[in-house]
This record gives structure tokens, C-alpha cells and sequence, in this order.
């Protein structure tokens, strides 16, 4: 979009003086980043170096816009702004300036490198920490995977870095607002403790989780003369985008910093702050307006219609007042539609054959259209897949995390990576054994898999027997190509076993490079197989890496170690997929409603699933932990009730909702599902707030939705 | 094909071009993972990126302004140790002038942007321009093999249109551009380069052909390469039908932009 273009209000926000700090908020789609944009080009243009922009977001999928601008070959030359989260920036000074503050920030070595923990590794170091605490009893009472629970001490020692309280006052703040049972404190006890121990590990072993770099950053590199000084002679304008999405640590360090600025500029989306449950905090965002001199709101959405507008407040009201009093606009009819359906196939084909028509026949491009889900199910992104490949319909999915060891090929890999080493004694079993050949020997089909896992497993030994002395009957039933291509296999197996000490990674690069992807095996074209086997062996490298320079397991039995691991779900779990890198912008995208908000990028047309659905309400069950207590705006001493969790998702849902309708510009197809994907009958808030809508349009103009 | 306007254009990516037009396009247009191995020795390998990973780490906190002292506390490789005391005797601190680390640039270019990242740029009293780039590798190569790398041609280049581009001055002398290749365990024995204004010209034609060679190509177009011998060194091997087993390398160069050298992403903060 060229200057020229900008609405006035946008090109009155790139021609402020250079040295203003300005505060700019307004809903979502009014064309605040659109003005950001150009306000960092505008001042690249007056002569300041790209590299003393420092552009702020606080998730890295919001800076795509950013990223783009400046790749394109009308920037000028130079270097390119700093496109980052707090949280990188935090990484970033602490690897650069490690030496001179490891020592004060309490590490026991501080002479070593620091290792940063990803969610896995940190995962693993509290699992050792809590795995012997649960023999001894410790959370009996709570009935969630240990997986789990490893997740939500983490959470709350994250929470303590981003809100900016000591980790130590995790139990005592829960127990206060806990309304329940008195023998819930145990549970946040025993989670306190367990966080305290791992902080402990931490700091032994010059680990850093996230919630560790965050507070080295806050309390001791930014009070650092060395690296403040880089800091602020390194970035003299800032851009920060959707603050209300930050959480309140990251607007402290933006609040002290912004005085050695030169410029700024920080918007804030009005109605947002989606993610609450990762510490947002639009309260504290706001109050960086007031250290601004000067305050902007973008009124008016460039993306939505009247009737979408007249929608997003009808449901807001419905939902959080359960009436439409008063004036009720009927244009908004034009804005929705309601589809019913029984089952879920019968959605599937209807959103397939209602794409296709949109495609066809109204000429809309396919990244003009998104499917909206509560959850996006891996059954349920495969039966999509699979009927739009069918039509030939191009599709992306967004999907945030996704669990990598559920991927069949990274399954494939590690069955043979046990057959390969009968001394982990770690046995596969027939099942895994089968699905492995299938999966790996091109023309090898169920049935022969079988066979050959029948006659040529012994599942005693976890190990492969000799195609050779098999009858010649049986030999040519399973052909002679296969039993070649399944004893090139197995005697490789047998080979890099008798290797010994090739680390797992190495080991899985070797197989998939000697054996998988040569040809007459089936990852020799297999594009998607390829890519998962890749980010296993990332994951396995930085956890040998991390693993070799501790001091917690001697380095022989570090691969075994992993695969035991992965098999109990702590690693290769979860995993980030780079689903904004990889977006495509001429598909169909079918998205979790919460991941489609954070991609901050408007659609034509929106399809909502299963809007009877409670995932579009329900809060995470989360025993240890909670997002609304281990919050600044929560007041201590208060109890949670149920009446506050009530109104709470109402508001969520609220918010939700309004954020995607600002981000529709044309029409929202709802579709309600009698039974669901579990086979049950759900009839959640948002289908409630819907029916009060038509029942009001029955009333005021014979509503034809109904 | 067209490329997306968005592509930037490295040393790296030209040099895979130049190596094999086949790995141009499975690494940066289809962006492949494909997770073979490269070459063996695999775990020498690794053990030299991490040591350049962190010499790298090390120079670039030297000129932050870490004390020395800090700085030689963390080294507990005997080699770095070495690497880093040779790296002392240079004594930048005493040089006057301006200089800037891991510094990227990048510039307009034939329809697309030219990057290029330095490790050390330094610009004297004199208004002559350094550029030093640390290599750490075991074995020095010869001078002919370097001056024939994208990256002696593509870096003085950005840097003379940067300079020329920041002072809006389209006679910028290239002359006063010098090309260091500097090896930690050859300290004495720096490769280096003049620059020249033929010479900027000559590499400014032919990198723009190059471009603009690549932009036009559709997917058959880019072909598997006639030297063999690149296919031991390279991980789609098995894609290509070209070989099983990774070659030994005799690991002439590492080079860091072409690895995942640095333990973090900064690009994925
Ligand atoms: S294997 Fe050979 S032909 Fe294939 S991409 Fe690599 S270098 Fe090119």
C-alpha cells in the first residue's frame, strides 16, 4: 500500500515530528499497523538507520507485516530494524552478556555457558525433580497426566517473572483466592516446592527457562550500565504492536525505557488482550498512554461492514447482559447465517461444497476464506485436508504446537531406532514393528508387514531376524524386491548398532539419509515425513547438547534416556510449529479461533464450527495454577468463585468473538453440530447468545435465520 | 518461476546456486528440510561449529566492551584458548577509528535485496574500510579458492553501495574497500583483498546476470549438478539418487552462515 493510499488519520501518524511518543489505540482492523508500518518506513526514509528501530511484538507471528516490508527491494540500504518479543531480547542480552552477569544473578558456575531450556528440556529437569516426589505421594489428589502438571509448575514460575512477584509467593497467592476445598493448598504447596527446587536446579547447573531469563533480564541486565548502555544507544525509536496482548513486566521495561527513546510508537487494540491465560495484560498497556505526549484513537474498522458492526455488539450484549434491550438494528441479518447439521461429515461436505462455490462462483480467493474451530483436532484437520484436496481446494492450517511424537513417521524412526539397539531394552511391540515396515519399504503393503513382522521379529529379543532362510514359498508371497529392501534395512540396523556410542541423533540422520530416503524406501519423496523426522533430531540434538554439558546423566545414557522420554509424552510432546513462516497466502486456512486472532491478518468470509460447541467458553482445567489469580489486576485477599469464573468466560468468549468479527469483512457462516466430534450433544454460550439474537430478529423483522 | 519479492540473496544461497542449481532450489525455493547427514566426520564437525560458534560469540563481546578478563574466564578449549589469545595480539583496541560487529546490511539488487553480515567492519582515520570476517576452520585454503567465493565478491560490493548509498554519493571509490579473511590458527597468514572499481563493476554485472538468471528459471530448469563429487558433501544425496554414504570433508571451510552454527535463532526470538 503506498502513502497516497493511507486513510488521513494514518498518514497524519508517519508525518508526526520525528521525536514524538505517541500512543495510538483503536480496534482491531482500523488500520493502526498499516500506519506502524509506514511510520517505520517513513522514518528509514528520513535518513535513520533501519537498525536503530527497534520493532516490539509479543508473539512473533504479529511482526509478519513488519518483516515483509522491509525485505522488499524498495527499502532503502542499510542494516533492518530489530524485530523481537521481550522475551527474545531477553535471550539475546544474556547470551551476549553473560560474562559479567552470571555471577551476580546467583549461577553456581558462572564461568560456563548458559543453556537455554526450550519447554521440553525444561520439562525433562522438572520431571526429575518431581518424578520421585510423586512416588512419595506428592499430588495424589489431582487427576492430570504428570505431563501436565509439569506444565503448569512451569507456568507458575512463569507467571511470577511476567507479572513481577517472587517465585515464592506462588502457593500463598492461589491458597488466597482458592474458594474450594481446604486440602487444595497441599496441592499448591507441594507445586511451590517443586518450582522452588527447580529454580534451585537452575541456578546449579547454569539453566535458564524462560521465567529465569525473563527476571535476569528485568533485575539484572537492565540495571547493568554495560548492557543498558547498549540498549538504549543501540535502539532509539520504537515501534510497539498489539501491547495489550504483552503481559505487564514487558510494559515496565517499556515504561522505564521510553524516556531514551527518540521516537515511539505503541498501539493497543481495544477489547483484546487474548492471551490472558500467557500473562496479556491490557490494563498495564494502557498505562503506557500516559507517558506518551500525545494520544491517538483510530475509530472507525477499515475491514468490517454496518451489519458486522451491529453483529459484534449484539453478541458482545447477548453474551455478557443475556438480552437485547432496546434499539436493535435487523441489517445485522445480512451479516451471519446459521447452518444446522446432525454430525460432523455432513459440516465437513457442506463447508467443502460452500468454499467451492464461493471460489467458483463469486470469484473470492481462497485467502479470503477461514474455518474457525474452537480446537483444531488432528481428525479433524485430516477430513478437512482430504475433502478440499479432493476439490483441489489449496489449504493451510494453522496449528501453534502439535505433538511431534505422534507424527507416524517420527513413530517409525524410533521403532527403529530400539530394533537397532536391543541393549536399551526397549522392545517395541509386534504393532509398532509393523507399522514401521509399512511405513518404510516402498510396495511393503499391511498384509506383508505383517507377515514379516510374524515370521522375522522376535519381539523376546526386541530384534530382526534374516530374510534369507525364510521359505521359498513364503519368500516369493512376500516378494523378492521387498525381502531385499527389508535385509538392506535390517543389516544396517544391525551395523550402526554395533557402532556403539553414534549419539541418536547422528544415528537417525545416518538412517534417514543411508536407508529411508534412498530409493525403495518411502521417505525417498516424502516431502512431510522428511520435515518431521527433522525437527526429532533438533529436538534430540539440543537435548544431548543441554544433557552432555549438565551433570545430570552420563553421556552413554543420553539417547536411550530420550527415547524412554518420548515415550512417556515429556519430550517431542510439544512442539512449536512455525505455522506463520509457513503460511500460505492462496489457501483456504483453517485455523483455531485463538491462533487466527494472534495472526493479526482480516478474511472475507469466516466459517465458525461448532458453535454449540463449550471449547468456545470453557476455561484449560488447569489444578495448579490460574491465569486470573497469578495476575496484577487481581486483588489480593479476594476468592475465585464460580460466579467470577462465570462472568469471566462470558467476557473471554466476549472478546473472542468481537475480535473475529472485526476481523470479517463480509459474512460469518454458523454452523451448529447436533452431536460432536465425542459423540455428545453440546449446547454452549456462544449458540445460547446466538439464539437470544434470533429470537430478538423473529420479534423485530420475522428474522430468516430462524 | 518468480521469485517472491521478499527473497534476499546471500553468499550463501548464490554459492549453493553456483555449486548446483539443483540444491539453489530444493534448499531456498521448495525451503526443504531434508535431515541427511552432510559429511563426516559428523562429530568433529559439530565440535568445530561449537568452538566457531563461540570464537564468533567471543570477538563480538570483546567489542561490546566485556573486559578481556570476563571474557578468557569463559574459555575452557585449550584451541579457543589459542584461537583467543592470537585474536588479542591483533589488538583492536588500540586501532582508531569506527568499528562495528555482526553487523547486517543489506541493499537493493537486480528486483530483490543482497544481504550480507559482517563480522568486523572497521573504518579508519584514513576513511579506508575494513572488512574482516574470522574463519575457523582447521585448514587454511588457498587464495585462488577464496577469490573465486560469492562471498569475496558479494561483501565489498554491499558495502560499497551501502557507503555509496549513505552518502548519496554514486563516485564512492571502491578502492578503499579491503577484504580480510582472517583464520584464528593461522593468525599470521591473513588472506586479503584490494578492491577496485573494475572490479566492483565486473561483480556487480555478474551478479545481476546471476540474479536475474535464477528468477527466470522454472523447476526443471534448475538441473542436478555435472561434479559429482559436490553430491558427497551435500544432504539431498539421497533425494538425487546421487550416493548413500556423506563423503569426508576435508573441512576447508565451515562456513557460519551456511549452519545453524549459533546454539539460538536470533531470528527466532
Ligand atoms: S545431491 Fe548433488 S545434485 Fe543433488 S542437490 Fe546436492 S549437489 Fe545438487
Amino acid at each position: 500500500m503506498n502513502f497516497d493510499d493511507l486513510s488521513p488519520a494514518q498518514q497524519e501518524i508517519v508525518r508526526l515530528p520525528l521525536q514524538t511518543k505517541v500512543f495510538l489505540h483503536g480496534q482491531a482492523g482500523s488500520g493502526k499497523t498499516t500506519a506502524a508500518i509506514h511510520r517505520m518506513l517513513g522514518l528509514i526514509d528520513q535518513g535513520i538507520p533501519a537498525e536503530s528501530v527497534l520493532v516490539l511484538v509479543p508473539q512473533r507471528s504479529l511482526a509478519q507485516g513488519y518483516r515483509d516490508v522491509i525485505r522488499t527491494p524498495n527499502s532503502r540500504a542499510g542494516g533492518e530494524p530489530a524485530i523481537l518479543t521481550i522475551g527474545g531480547l531477553a535471550q539475546r542480552m544474556i547470551a551476549l552478556f553473560w560474562p559479567i552477569v552470571a555471577k551476580n544473578a546467583g549461577f553456581k558456575n558462572p564461568t560456563r555457558p548458559p543453556q537455554f531450556l526450550t519447554l521440553e528440556t525444561a520439562q525433562y529437569y522438572l520431571a526429575s525433580i518431581v518424578e520421585p516426589l510423586l512416588q512419595k505421594g506428592y499430588f495424589e489428589s489431582v487427576t492430570v497426566d504428570p505431563n501436565r502438571l509439569y506444565s503448569q509448575i512451569l507456568d507458575n514460575l512463569n507467571k511470577s517473572a511476567v507479572v513481577g512477584f517472587a517465585p515464592d509467593e506462588i502457593s500463598q497467592r492461589l491458597i488466597q483466592a482458592w474458594a474450594g476445598k481446604a486440602s487444595q493448598s497441599v496441592i499448591y504447596e507441594q507445586a511451590q516446592e517443586c518450582a522452588l527446587l527447580f529454580r534451585k536446579l537452575c541456578l546449579q547447573q547454569d539453566l535458564l527457562d524462560f521465567s529465569l531469563q525473563l527476571s535476569i533480564f528485568t533485575d539484572h541486565l537492565w540495571t547493568s550500565f554495560l548492557c543498558k548502555k547498549y540498549l538504549t544507544s543501540t535502539y532509539r525509536h520504537l515501534i510497539y504492536d498489539n501491547a495489550e496482548e504483552d503481559y505487564p513486566v514487558a510494559h515496565d521495561i517499556i515504561a522505564k525505557w521510553l524516556p531514551d527513546f527518540e521516537s515511539a510508537l505503541i498501539l493497543s487494540d481495544t477489547e483484546a488482550g487474548f492471551r490472558s491465560f500467557m500473562g496479556a495484560d491490557p490494563v498495564s498497556a494502557n498505562s503506557l498512554g500516559d507517558q506518551c505526549s500525545k494520544k491517538v484513537e483510530f475509530c472507525n474498522s477499515l475491514v468490517k461492514t454496518h451489519p458486522l458492526d451491529n453483529l459484534e455488539s449484539a453478541l458482545s450484549r447477548s453474551l455478557i447482559e443475556h438480552r437485547l434491550d432496546g434499539h436493535f438494528d435487523s441489517d445485522v441479518e445480512s451479516s451471519f447465517s446459521i447452518h444446522p447439521f446432525r454430525f460432523y461429515p455432513q459440516v465437513i461436505d457442506w463447508i467443502v461444497k460452500q468454499v467451492s462455490e464461493l471460489l467458483i462462483n463469486q470469484n473470492v480467493t481462497p485467502n479470503e476464506i477461514v474455518i474457525l474451530t474452537p480446537f483444531l483436532s488432528d481428525s479433524l484437520r485430516f477430513s478437512f485436508y482430504t475433502r478440499f484436496t479432493e476439490c483441489g481446494i489449496p489449504i493451510n492450517t494453522f496449528r501453534p504446537s502439535r505433538s511431534l511424537r505422534d507424527e507416524p513417521a517420527v513413530k517409525t524412526v524410533i521403532t527403529l531406532a530400539k530394533l537397532a539397539y536391543p541393549i536399551w531394552a526397549l522392545k517395541p511391540s509386534k504393532d509398532e514393528v509393523r507399522t514401521a515396515l509399512m511405513l518404510t519399504i516402498t510396495d511393503c503393503d499391511y498384509v506383508r508387514a505383517d507377515l514379516l513382522t510374524q515370521i522375522l521379529y522376535s519381539s523376546a529379543s526386541g530384534s530382526l531376524r534374516s530374510f534369507d532362510p525364510v521359505k521359498k514359498e513364503m519368500q516369493q508371497r512376500l516378494t523378492y524386491t521387498i525381502g531385499e529392501r527389508y535385509e538392506k534395512l535390517r543389516r544396517w540396523l544391525e551395523q550402526n548398532s554395533n557402532q556403539g556410542t553414534l549419539e541418536l541423533d547422528f544415528f537417525l540422520s545416518k538412517l534417514f539419509g543411508e536407508i529411508l530416503s534412498q530409493p525403495g524406501f518411502k521417505f525417498h519423496e516424502n516431502f512431510d515425513s522428511a520435515s518431521s523426522v527433522n525437527r526429532l533430531i533438533e529436538s534430540c540434538r539440543k537435548f544431548r547438547q543441554t544433557m552432555t554439558d549438565g551433570t545430570l546423566i552420563n553421556e552413554a545414557s543420553i539417547s536411550k534416556e530420550y527415547i524412554r522420554l518420548v515415550d512417556e509424552g515429556i519430550l517431542a510432546a510439544q512442539y512449536l510449529s512455525d505455522w506463520a513462516g509457513k503460511s500460505q497466502s492462496d489457501s483456504v486456512l483453517i485455523s483455531p479461533a485463538f491462533s487466527f486472532l494472534m495472526s493479526n491478518r482480516p478474511a472475507k468470509y469466516q466459517f465458525w464450527l461448532d458453535i454449540g460447541s463449550q471449547g468456545w467458553w470453557t476455561r484449560l482445567d488447569q489444578p495448579l495454577t490460574h491465569p486470573y489469580v497469578l495476575n496484577r489486576n487481581w486483588a489480593r485477599g479476594q476468592l475465585w468463585t464460580d460466579a467470577q469464573e462465570y462472568s469471566t468466560n462470558q467476557k473471554t468468549l466476549a472478546r473472542v468473538t468481537t475480535g473475529l468479527i472485526r476481523r470479517c469483512s463480509d459474512h460469518i457462516f454458523m454452523c451448529s453440530i447436533g452431536i460432536n466430534e465425542q459423540g455428545n450433544e453440546e449446547r454452549g454460550a456462544l449458540v445460547m447468545a446466538i439464539q437470544t439474537i434470533l429470537r430478538k430478529l423473529k420479534t423485530t423483522a420475522g428474522g430468516k435465520h430462524v | 518461476m518468480t521469485l517472491p519479492e521478499t527473497f534476499i540473496f546471500t553468499q550463501q544461497n548464490l554459492q549453493d546456486y553456483i555449486d548446483c542449481n539443483r540444491r539453489f532450489y530444493l534448499r531456498e525455493i521448495l525451503k526443504l528440510e531434508w535431515p541427511a547427514i552432510e559429511s563426516e566426520p559428523v562429530r568433529e564437525q559439530e565440535e568445530l561449529i561449537l568452538l566457531g560458534t563461540q570464537f564468533h560469540l567471543l570477538c563480538q563481546q570483546f567489542f561490546l566492551g566485556i573486559p578481556v578478563e570476563d571474557l578468557s574466564d569463559q574459555i575452557t578449549n585449550l584451541e579457543l584458548q589459542v584461537w583467543w589469545q592470537n585474536f588479542l595480539k591483533l589488538d583492536f583496541k588500540s586501532l582508531n577509528g569506527t568499528l562495528s560487529s555482526e553487523k547486517l546490511i543489506s541493499i537493493p539488487f537486480a528486483g530483490f535485496r543482497l544481504a550480507a553480515k559482517y563480522d568486523l567492519l572497521l573504518r579508519d582515520l584514513n576513511g579506508k574500510n575494513f572488512i574482516y570476517d574470522w574463519k575457523t576452520s582447521k585448514h587454511q585454503p588457498q587464495r585462488k579458492y577464496l577469490v573465486e567465493r560469492m562471498q569475496s565478491k558479494i561483501y565489498p560490493l554491499v558495502i560499497s553501495k551501502y557507503i555509496g548509498a549513505k552518502r548519496f554519493d554514486t563516485d564512492f571509490n571502491p578502492e578503499s574497500i579491503d577484504m580480510i579473511y582472517w583464520y584464528p590458527a593461522f593468525p599470521n597468514t591473513p588472506i586479503s583483498f584490494g578492491y577496485s572499481k573494475v572490479q566492483f563493476e565486473a561483480d556487480q554485472t555478474g551478479l545481476e546476470k546471476l540474479i536475474y538468471e535464477i528468477n527466470k528459471k522454472k523447476e526443471p530448469d534448475f538441473v542436478l549438478t555435472e561434479r559429482e563429487k559436490t553430491c558427497s558433501y551435500c544432504r539431498f544425496r539421497s533425494l538425487c539418487n546421487r550416493g548413500v554414504t556423506a563423503g569426508v570433508s576435508d573441512q576447508q571451510e565451515i562456513d557460519f552462515q551456511a549452519t545453524n552454527a549459533f546454539n539460538f535463532d536470533f531470528e527466532a526470538l
